[in-house]
């Protein structure tokens, strides 16, 4: 986990290597800065919540734009406006989108 | 209006509000009796009837 | 009888049963304007997820036909997250006992959104059921650089698709006229989507997964959909500030406290002019009646209970349109999520926070709302809290006080002490609502807190047809309420007041005080006297209180009749010049000081005084023995804590020496 942070410090704009089958590249949606274009890889919360995160948009495979980060997470899916919470945006896994 | 007439129309005016009241009050009791899925009751202020 | 000249009317199983028509989609799509816009049927619409909780019906009529429709509670998929959603897919699927699944389903679908709003789309499609897609808001394409080729659309759905713009109205005759070919026509069949999962290796017959889904919604979209690249968006450049970790909750306070302030100082001039309407009133009756009773009735009873709840009208008003204007601006659900970091301390989540804010308008509709609380125990806590918060109903109350007692003085050259102490109400209320959520979330309704999940709406500039109809909505049955319940109420009261007629020694009338105290009600008042007396009040507080038990705002118009003041001009400052004036007949010293104002106040912030929010709770709380224990419990611990606030204010009050009248 301690090189995940340490490679999303480093790691400022979403034209990073293509590792899009590598998994150290995976992280939680929470530690991604702004402006940061994310692949959603997995999810790490209850069942119920994946559904209703799936229907509104955010599902394996999806690409998600990282609008702000100040109080919870802002995320752009396809054009709509969606906020999670902190403890949502760290059950979310994502790698960073080609 | 003499006082007479004055006071058979309050009489009136009385047993007209208490039977309004009284009459409503037991359609709630009915209707709350019957109905579960309604929104709310007939004056509940929310607007939505 | 001749059978042959009168027409039978049909026998129910072969009348003509008007075509059933469900609307349904994504929250935020424009569903409840689109409802509006075809039925005509005016209805409250908001733009954050989660306001049409309720099943709201109407009907048109097309080629001769009824068609009625029924405007579900939006929904992301067709499996259920709230009991609000749960409600839509058991009405879709004729789940529900008694009814049949409708005749014809509408998707709406936001066009600008439609990726998303296939997903719901999708599932529907697949039940297999006449079905139209209404794709709403195209008007808004061109500026979101988005270009959707409709024909192709058709295609690749199988289904008809009507562009539409609900705000304006347009393409409704062409939706009514493919809703009424789509109950003739074969349903559409979605087998595309399943040919293409299976080909990915899904099973046959299995639900489709969610990204499989989406998969083929991309195809779609790359197919009818063209995109620009857009520059970046006002919406979000003011989310950047009204979402900011400190601006966004100073944000929300500046916007609460302007909207006190309107309410307590942009209503005065029309409340004056209720008020010299009123007193034209009563001034006209006394001129054509002789005195009398009846003319008692009408002048002190009638026009003094109504007439003193009828100036507050003006401020329901305002209230209501602010509530229009933070809903349908898109403000409400920015809100629910600036405060969710406050509200999760509590075991709250931020979507309890809009129940608890619609609670500032009426408990009743803030208790519906609390539906689209996915968790029974956030919910249930929510439910318990929300008659805390002051509701318009109370807002007479405060107002008659505050006119009264609280002196019209401005503090720091901005605010006035009167709108302040109002401010310090709702607070007062707030707080404790907030305080006995955390009680009932570590006691009786202990779990996690769960994830908020919430879509925020573009802002949007509200519609005033729309904000001009949900605050006429509400005037209405502020009128309605003022001409019937309370009209009863107020002339009930007065015989309570006048009648039995106390005479003197001689056998002539006594002077109207001691009337009042030997009539019905002032024996009913000094019954309950000893009760209300450690609070500091006298029994004629005692039997507005006991009055208002009904519903708050009967307080002032039984103040109103008891003091008989209609016919004494300007009806609302007459009455709170009374009230500053009245004396205590045994100490001589004012009865009314601002001790006890103060106390009265906290009591109506605290007291449960509603019969309908009782009704709600009941119902929302499960119903039956369980919803009675519930709602037991919460008249209980508001009623406790009412009596306990006064008490405290009172008896604290007159400890520190503020007692002696003002």
């Amino acid at each position: 986990m301690a090189v995940l942070k340490l490679w999303n410090r480093r790691t400022k704009t979403p034209s990073s290597p293509s590792t899009a089958f590598s998994r150290p590249s995976d992280c939680p949606l929470a530690s991604c800065p702004i402006g940061f274009c994310a692949l959603v890889v997995g999810f790490a919360c209850p069942a119920h919540e994946v559904r209703r995160l799936r229907a509104l948009g955010v599902f394996e495979g999806a690409r998600v734009n990282i609008v702000d980060t100040r109080s919870g997470v802002l995320l752009d899916v396809r054009g709509s406006r969606l906020a999670l919470d902190a403890a949502v945006a760290r059950a979310i896994l994502v790698r960073p989108a080609a | 209006m003499g006082p007479g007439v004055q006071n058979l129309v309050v009489a009136l005016a009385l047993a007209g509000a208490a039977v309004y009241l009284g009459r409503r009050a037991w359609r709630r009791v009915v209707a709350a009796r019957q109905r579960q899925s309604g929104p709310c009751g007939p004056d509940c202020g929310c607007g939505d009837h | 009888m001749s059978a042959g000249l009168r027409p039978q009317p049909l026998p129910p199983e072969t009348a003509v049963r008007p075509l059933r028509v469900a609307l349904v989609g994504n929250p935020n799509c424009g569903k409840s304007t689109l409802f509006n816009a075809l039925t005509g049927r005016r209805q409250r619409v908001a733009n954050f997820p989660g306001v049409t909780v309720d099943r709201a019906e109407g009907e048109y009529r097309h080629d001769g036909a009824t068609v009625s429709v029924v405007d579900l509670p939006g929904m992301y998929s067709l499996a259920p997250e709230s009991p609000d959603e749960a409600i839509a897919v058991d009405v879709l699927l004729g789940r529900l006992p008694g009814a049949e699944p409708p005749d014809v389903i509408v998707i709406v679908a936001d066009a600008e959104n439609l990726e998303r709003n296939l997903f719901l789309a999708t599932e529907i499609l697949e039940l297999g059921r006449p079905t139209v897609i209404a794709l709403n808001r195209v008007d808004r394409l061109a500026h979101a650089g988005m270009q959707i080729d409709v024909v192709e659309l058709i295609h690749e759905l199988g289904v008809v698709v009507i562009p539409v713009v609900a705000t304006r109205g347009e393409g409704m005759d062409r939706l009514r006229h493919a809703v009424s070919r789509a109950a003739t026509l074969p349903a559409p069949t979605l087998d595309a989507i399943r040919a293409a999962a299976g080909a990915q290796g899904a099973p046959a017959g299995a639900a489709l997964a969610a990204d499989q889904r989406y998969r083929w919604i991309a195809g779609v979209m790359e197919r009818t959909v063209t995109r620009r690249p857009r520059p970046a968006r006002l919406s979000d450049r003011v989310d950047a500030v009204v979402l900011h970790r400190v601006w966004g909750p100073i944000i929300f306070v500046g916007l609460m406290l302007v909207m006190f302030q309107a309410m307590f100082s942009w209503a005065r001039p029309l409340a004056d002019g209720i008020q010299a309407l009123v007193a034209a009133t009563a001034a006209g009756i006394a001129a054509v009646l002789p005195p009398g009773e009846l003319r008692s009735l009408l002048v002190d009873g009638a026009l003094g209970g109504v007439g003193s709840v009828l100036v507050f009208l003006p401020q329901i008003a305002i209230l209501f349109l602010f509530i229009g204007l933070l809903e349908d601006s898109g403000y409400m659900a920015r809100a629910a999520f600036v405060m969710d970091r406050y509200m999760r301390p509590l075991g709250l989540h931020g979507k309890s926070f809009i129940p608890l804010i619609s609670g500032y308008a009426c408990a009743v509709p803030a208790i519906m709302s609390t539906r689209t609380i996915q968790h029974p125990k956030e919910r249930m806590a929510t439910i318990m809290v929300v008659p805390l918060m002051s509701c318009s109903a109370r807002l007479p109350v405060y107002t008659l006080l505050v006119a009264a007692f609280v002196p019209a003085i401005t503090v720091g050259g901005l605010f006035s002490l009167q709108g302040l102490t109002m401010l310090g109400m709702y607070l007062l209320g707030t707080v404790a609502a907030l305080g006995a959520a955390a009680v009932f979330r570590r006691t009786l309704l202990r779990s996690e807190t769960r994830a908020l999940i919430i879509e925020l709406p573009p802002y949007s500039l509200p519609s005033l047809r729309v904000l001009g109809n949900s605050v006429w909505q509400r005037v209405r049955l502020f009128l309605r309420r003022a001409g019937t319940v309370i009209f009863a109420i107020s002339v009930l009261l007065w015989g309570l007041a006048a009648y039995p007629r106390a005479r003197g020694a001689d056998g002539r009338p006594v002077p109207p005080e001691q009337q009042l105290s030997q009539s019905a009600l002032g024996r009913i008042g000094h019954a309950i006297e000893p009760a209300v007396r450690p609070l500091g009040y006298d029994w004629k507080i005692g039997v507005s209180m006991v009055a208002s038990f009904a519903a708050r705002e009967v307080f002032v118009s039984t103040m109103g009749t008891i003091y008989g003041v209609a016919d004494a001009g300007d009806s609302r400052r007459a009455l709170a010049q009374r009230l500053r004036a009245e004396r205590n007949p045994v100490t001589g010293r004012a009865a009314y000081t601002p001790l006890i104002a103060m106390g009265l106040m906290a009591f109506y912030v605290f007291a449960l005084m509603c019969t309908s929010t009782v009704t709600m709770t009941h119902k929302e709380t499960g119903g039956g023995w369980r919803g009675a224990l519930w709602a037991a419990l919460q008249f209980t611990y508001m009623l406790v804590m009412a009596y306990a606030a006064a008490f405290a204010i009172y008896r604290g009050g007159l400890l520190l020496g503020l007692g002696g009248g003002a």
